[in-house]
């Protein structure tokens, strides 16, 4: 019911009208019957007295002359009226009160349980008189139960009647609200719902003028409303197709600029470890350079006076195979000879240019190493990907940077048989020179410093494993050290990108791995796994840094 | 007599190849490693006129071999022969070994000659002075004691020479070049505070000058630049007494400003 109700606001509001329209045709039911049974009290207590009266008049011979019969014919004639329902006529002695009935007639009419006060019943007496004799008492009674049965027929036909304007004016109303409420009520919901999911031309009737008609109106207004508002977005939108595009044309802009930047990070990354690789072979190459161009210089001097020596040597052989060459002359050349052999060319100083020789045989012979080293590590002219021993690169990366382990650092290399895999062994020494250069810069100011070096082959790897004793790196900085720019250097001197590079070329281009482990103020260890056979045969790509 | 040259390098083939060459010259002294050299410095039956080291050896470094012949041996002239030398290296071997050249390595023949054997007079002088001359003591605050000279307009180092000095000797100030020029000429200055740069201007030529017109005058100069040519260079033409960083670490300038003047009185 409650559902039944709460679905219409038609069928609440015809409910609400069936109710006032019962509620007032009961109340005029109940009116007009009220009204009919006083009118019909009245009607009867008239009757009695005209009844009486005509009596009366009536009776008044018949019974002055004791024509008891007559009396009781004109009884009978008057009990035929329905609504009474007793005469009586009796004779009353005013000496001696005696009663004596004279006619009398009655219907059947249960009296019973009915008091004479009762409207039920209608008593209504008169006296019969002739000039001044008193003749008779005529006593009438009326029954108001046919009056009653009447109205309540009546009542009972007006309640069907009313049932029946109900059921009609139920019946109208439903239809008429149906035809003026729900229709056009409807069609706005189906208006409504057509607006609501997006057709904004559906039609809406607003030629009505009631309620309706405004509200089809006022859907009107906020159907123009929201298209104004569609209209409106629909411009933002394109405006806003126009931000996104300037937006998206900027931030790639900003990335171009940021790959840049990045790739010139990383070219700076390269060249500050070029810089301390050339500083560190420039010392190198320094040592034996300085020595081999002294001797050199050295040698020309000697050469010059051993030019003298040959010389003079020459003069006195001449003046001795001259046989007339006066005897000081010789004596003199002899001298002078002797003097060049003993002063510049004496058997120390002889031995001692031996030395010197060989020492820069030594020292020549020390920088064509370096740059053949130099050749091995950097591999410029060797092709990109090979088959290539790591022990051979760690083994050129050491000589590289041997000017930085000289002093206080020692080097236990602790090589196992390891297989050449394919790699970019160029690639590779880089990532072996930023390591151990970081194991050296980690034992700044330490007394005796010890890398420990480490390869092996594990299940499908090949395992470098870099030790030192260094300072170690905390707990809480470790996690970062492989992050592009993070770096405990100060500032200007580290680009923070020396093991992102490392990890780049280590894990994304060869599917390796780099790991580290430390402990501060012990040491730290650095785990390089390459696999045995390539798990990619894709050409490292510079690219691939930046991208990465 | 030929003078003594202590040569030190941890490369035995540069010790030979020196060795040879100033033969005619020294009475040549080698050593392959520091410890070695300050032995010979210190327990030496013989005055070392010039020490030459190299820098980077294993154990003990130049610089720190140069400290201890300033210690040992006062009148040693000390060289740096180094191929590298990183700044800090430089800086100490100028305010603890008090350098007396830098030579780069590889050297050019006859640059290094010249320089060893100019060096080999001085210490010759120096050992012969020691010996003679006992160095008479004047006391501090006389009317002949040479003042200092402050060449900064920086108003920070000029009232931090004076916190140092607290009228212990005479301070002159000058803001500009041409004022620093005039007060030496007319005022008599030992030791000379100066800028590497003054008003945006290299005091360089002004510091070399110095050392030319008053071989005397010692030179302390102030940088907040870290450039290792350039200290080679203040070395070798400036022959500056000391260098010290900016901002001035005041426990370091004070030691040095008094040790100068210490010099200066007792010369």
């Amino acid at each position: 019911m409650k559902d039944f109700l709460s679905k219409s606001v038609v069928r609440k509001m015809n409910l609400m009208v069936l109710v006032a329209i019962t509620l007032g045709l009961v109340g005029f039911g109940m009116g007009i019957g009220y009204y009919n049974y006083t009118r019909t009290i009245q009607d009867l207590t008239s009757t009695a007295s005209n009844t009486i009266e005509l009596a009366t008049v009536a009776l008044r011979e018949p019974l002055w002359s004791f024509d008891e019969d007559i009396a009781q014919t004109i009884v009978d004639a008057m009990m035929l009226d329905e609504n009474v329902a007793r005469i009586q006529v009796f004779t009353e002695n005013k000496e001696k009160p005696t009663l004596f009935s004279v006619a009398e007639s009655f219907k059947d009419v249960d009296f019973s349980g009915l008091s004479a006060d009762q409207a039920d019943v209608i008593h209504k007496s008169s006296d019969i008189t002739r000039g001044k004799e008193y003749v008779a008492t005529i006593e009438i009674a009326i029954t108001t139960l046919k009056a009653r049965d009447f109205i309540r027929n009546t009542t009972i036909a007006i309640g069907l009647l009313v049932l029946g304007l109900i059921v009609v004016l139920t019946t109208i109303l439903t239809i008429s609200a149906n035809r003026s409420i729900k229709r056009p009520l409807n069609q706005l919901e189906q208006s409504a719902d057509l607006l609501g999911h997006g057709d904004l031309d559906a039609e809406i009737d607003v030629s009505r003028s009631d309620e309706i008609g405004r509200l089809a109106v006022s859907f009107v207004n906020m159907r123009e409303a929201i298209r104004l508002k569609i209209r409106e977005l629909e411009q933002l939108n394109e405006t806003l197709d126009a931000r996104v595009q300037e937006r998206t044309k900027k931030l790639s802009v900003a990335y171009e600029n940021l790959k840049e930047a990045q790739a010139s990070l990383i070219q700076s990354e390269k060249m500050a470890s070029l810089g301390q690789m050339v500083a560190g072979v420039a010392h190198e190459v320094n040592t034996p350079l300085a020595y081999v161009k002294n001797n050199v210089e050295a040698f020309a001097d000697v050469l010059g006076q051993v030019k003298e020596y040959v010389h003079e040597s020459g003069q006195l052989l001449q003046i001795l195979e001259e046989a007339d060459t006066p005897q000081r002359d010789l004596s003199e050349q002899k001298e002078l000879v002797s003097n060049l052999a003993d002063e510049s060319l004496d058997a120390e100083f002889l031995q001692e240019c031996d030395d010197l020789v060989r020492d820069s045989v030594n020292g020549l012979e020390q920088i064509s190493e370096l740059v053949t080293s130099l050749k091995d590590f950097s591999r410029m002219d060797r092709a990109k990907m090979d088959n290539f021993n790591l022990n051979d690169g760690i083994n050129s990366t050491l000589r590289i940077i041997n000017s930085l382990l000289k002093s206080n650092i020692i080097v236990e290399k602790n090589f196992g048989e390891i297989p050449p895999i394919s790699c970019s062994p160029s690639q590779i020494n880089q990532v072996f020179l930023n390591i151990l250069t970081n194991s050296v810069q980690a034992m700044e100011g330490k007394k005796k410093g010890l890398i420990r070096i480490t390869t092996r082959v594990r299940k499908n790897n090949v395992e470098v494993i870099i030790q030192d004793n260094g300072k170690g790196i905390p707990d809480n900085v470790l996690p970062k050290i492989q992050d592009p720019f993070f770096t405990t250097k100060p500032v200007g001197q580290g680009t923070g990108l020396g093991l992102t590079i490392s990890r780049q070329i280590i894990v994304q281009q060869h599917g390796g791995k780099l790991h580290h482990k430390s402990v501060v103020g012990v040491g730290t260890a650095t785990l390089i796994a390459l696999p045995l056979t390539p798990t990619t045969d894709m050409p490292p790509n510079e690219a691939d840094l930046v991208t990465a | 007599m030929k003078p003594t040259v202590l040569f030190v390098d941890d490369e035995p083939a540069i010790l030979r190849s020196l060795s040879m060459m100033f033969r005619p010259y020294a009475t040549v002294l080698k050593a392959n490693n520091g410890t070695d050299a300050v032995k010979m410095l210190e327990h030496g039956d013989r005055a070392i006129h010039v020490l030459v080291s190299d820098q980077r050896m294993p154990g003990m470094e130049g610089v720190d071999v140069l400290r201890h012949a300033k210690k040992f041996s006062p009148n040693t002239v000390r060289i740096l022969l180094t191929g590298y030398a990183d700044f800090a290296a430089i800086v100490g071997s100028v305010n603890d070994g008090e350098v007396y050249k830098y030579i780069n390595k590889p050297w050019n023949r006859i640059e290094l000659l010249v320089q060893v054997l100019e060096a080999t007079k001085i210490g010759v002088k120096q050992f012969e002075d020691s010996r003679h001359q006992p160095k008479p003591v004047t006391a501090l605050g006389g009317t002949d004691v040479p003042g200092v000279l402050i060449v900064d307009d920086d108003a920070a180092t000029v009232s931090a020479v004076e916190q140092v000095l607290v009228g212990s000797v005479q301070l002159h100030v000058a803001n500009t070049l041409e004022e620093a020029v005039e007060l030496l000429r007319r005022r008599n200055i030992g030791l000379v505070i100066t800028e590497l740069k003054l008003d945006s201007k290299d005091t360089m030529v002004f510091i070399k000058y110095l050392k030319k017109a008053y071989p005397s005058i010692l030179t302390l100069v102030l940088t907040s630049f870290r450039d290792s040519l350039q200290v080679v260079e203040l070395i070798n033409s400036g022959r500056i007494y000391r260098l010290l960083p900016k901002p001035i670490r005041f426990g370091l300038f004070k030691m040095s400003i008094e040790r100068a003047i210490r010099l200066q009185t007792m010369v």
